[in-house]
């Protein structure tokens, strides 16, 4: 913090833009990634749709998951 | 090379025509849906006479009408089945006021689809945290709209009378309306009057009875096979929506939902469809949202196009799907609009989220305690009452 009260007044407000950019192109950054992972899952949209359907199997297999955990407790 | 040249063109015709076959079985299962509709309209009526209402006596308490429209949808796990049945019946002589509670409780009943697809995800906590909460986000304002609308709906009439002033819109005077030339009944006209003369060879009881049995089995039969098909057809469609709702922000995701449902005839097949997507992370429970609650608007088109085509009380018919859609629609407007109410099925499912991932078996009661001990108690309430 002392190395900041010798900074002027100028380079102060230099940093702040410059933070300020820094943080827009992160935020952009992050924000394309995300889009580009939820493209990629819309992608694979055939095998998703396979699993949207009431599937027993996965009741099933719920279940047997809860009893092997209250077996272990 | 020649070999490929010649194999490749075939192979293009072959699934064209694969193609072409297959949307001639979704117009003729449509059409078949329309018919089923029109069979359990004239098999309710054979059946009931003028006593519909001494028939469903039992649910002239909105809470019991409510707990048939969720535990019917919830045990045959379409909304859209369930809805175009409640068309049959109100066109048979069922009066509406006593229909309205049983396709908001259909609304949430659907919602049980995904929340079970989300079960699939339980051997792995953070996944299965992020699956159970997408899942129950469709629950939790499904479960809202009807608080908020019920009491409305009791006190004032306020769908009833949207869903007349609509539905009269339709069988208005002068030759544009559906009074004047009907072509979807016309065309469906034959196949229903041809069970009905059969159905009458044994008896009003009997033969009303089978009708509306042979109705619900059709609209089952068709319902689920269209849906199947449509995946297939149009899983490519429903693919290049989504690319196009990405990052453009709730209303995007909203429209996005209702076409994909619309294309897939199915809300279940849209909310569940989120589920894996947002069991990986990819999609945030706020991406999510707006694309459920497109899902909810989209399903209540299979059961106005069924009421176009009815005999019997047309107009209250339709009037019941139309109350269907208006009320999805002021569910969005209402509570998606009000900033105070928009962010609460998100924090109820965050919450309900996190409590599953810590304790599976409180998934397990979450699903048993909504769709069957809580519509039981309420009927054993309201049955007192």
């Amino acid at each position: 913090m002392d190395d900041l009260r010798a900074l002027t007044r100028e380079r102060l407000n230099k940093l702040i833009n410059e933070t300020q950019q820094s943080l827009v192109e992160l935020k952009e950054e992050v924000a394309r990634r995300e889009h580009v992972k939820q493209e990629n899952e819309i992608n694979d949209l055939d095998h998703h749709m396979n699993s949207a359907e009431l599937n027993l199997v996965a009741l099933k297999d719920f279940i047997a998951y809860l009893v092997e955990h209250s077996k272990q407790k | 090379m020649e070999n490929i040249q010649t194999i490749l063109p075939e192979k293009g015709k072959t699934e064209g025509a694969n193609n072409a076959a297959q949307w001639l079985t979704v117009a003729l299962l449509v059409y078949l849906l329309i018919c089923a509709v029109g069979i359990i309209s004239g098999g309710f009526k054979l059946f009931a006479g003028d006593h519909a209402k001494e028939l469903f006596a039992f649910a002239s308490n909105p809470f019991a009408g409510l707990v048939v429209g969720i535990v019917a949808t919830a045990l045959i796990q379409s909304s859209s089945t369930v809805t175009s049945i409640i068309v049959g019946l109100v066109a048979g002589g069922l009066p509406v006021e006593l229909a309205v509670p049983m396709v908001m409780g259909a609304n949430v009943g659907t919602s049980i689809t995904n929340t079970i697809v989300s079960l699939g995800h339980v051997r792995a906590k953070e996944e299965f945290k992020r699956a159970f909460s997408a899942a129950t986000v469709h629950d939790f304002f499904n479960l809202l709209s009807v608080l908020i609308f019920l009491p409305l709906e009791i006190a004032f009439g306020l769908l009833e009378k949207t869903g007349a002033w609509l539905a009269g819109l339709f069988y208005g005077t002068g030759d544009t309306s559906i009074k004047g030339f009907n072509f979807v009944k016309a065309a469906t006209a034959p196949v229903v009057d041809s069970f009905k003369s059969v159905a009458h060879s044994f008896g009003d009881q009997v033969g009303g009875l089978s009708l509306i049995i042979v109705g619900i089995g059709l609209i089952f039969f068709a319902i689920t096979l269209v849906g199947k098909l449509l995946k297939k057809l149009m899983v490519g469609k429903a693919r290049n929506i989504m690319h196009t709702a990405i990052g453009r922000g709730p209303m995007s995701g909203i429209a996005s939902g209702t076409l994909v449902t619309i294309f897939v005839q199915s809300s279940s097949t849209t909310t569940s469809l989120m589920i894996p997507l947002a069991g990986s992370g990819a999609f945030k429970l706020k991406d999510i949202y707006p694309f459920t609650l497109g899902a909810n608007v989209g399903t209540c088109v299979t059961a106005v196009l069924a009421a176009t085509a009815v005999t019997g009380n047309a107009q209250a018919a339709l009037q019941i799907a139309f109350i269907h859609l208006v009320f999805n629609i002021l569910a969005v407007l209402v509570i998606y609009g009000i900033p105070a109410l928009r962010y609460l099925p998100i924090k109820a499912s965050e919450a309900l989220g996190n409590i599953a991932a810590e304790n599976k078996f409180a998934a397990l009661g979450y699903i048993l305690g909504v769709f069957f001990v809580l519509p039981a108690l309420c009927l054993g309430i309201s049955s007192q009452i």
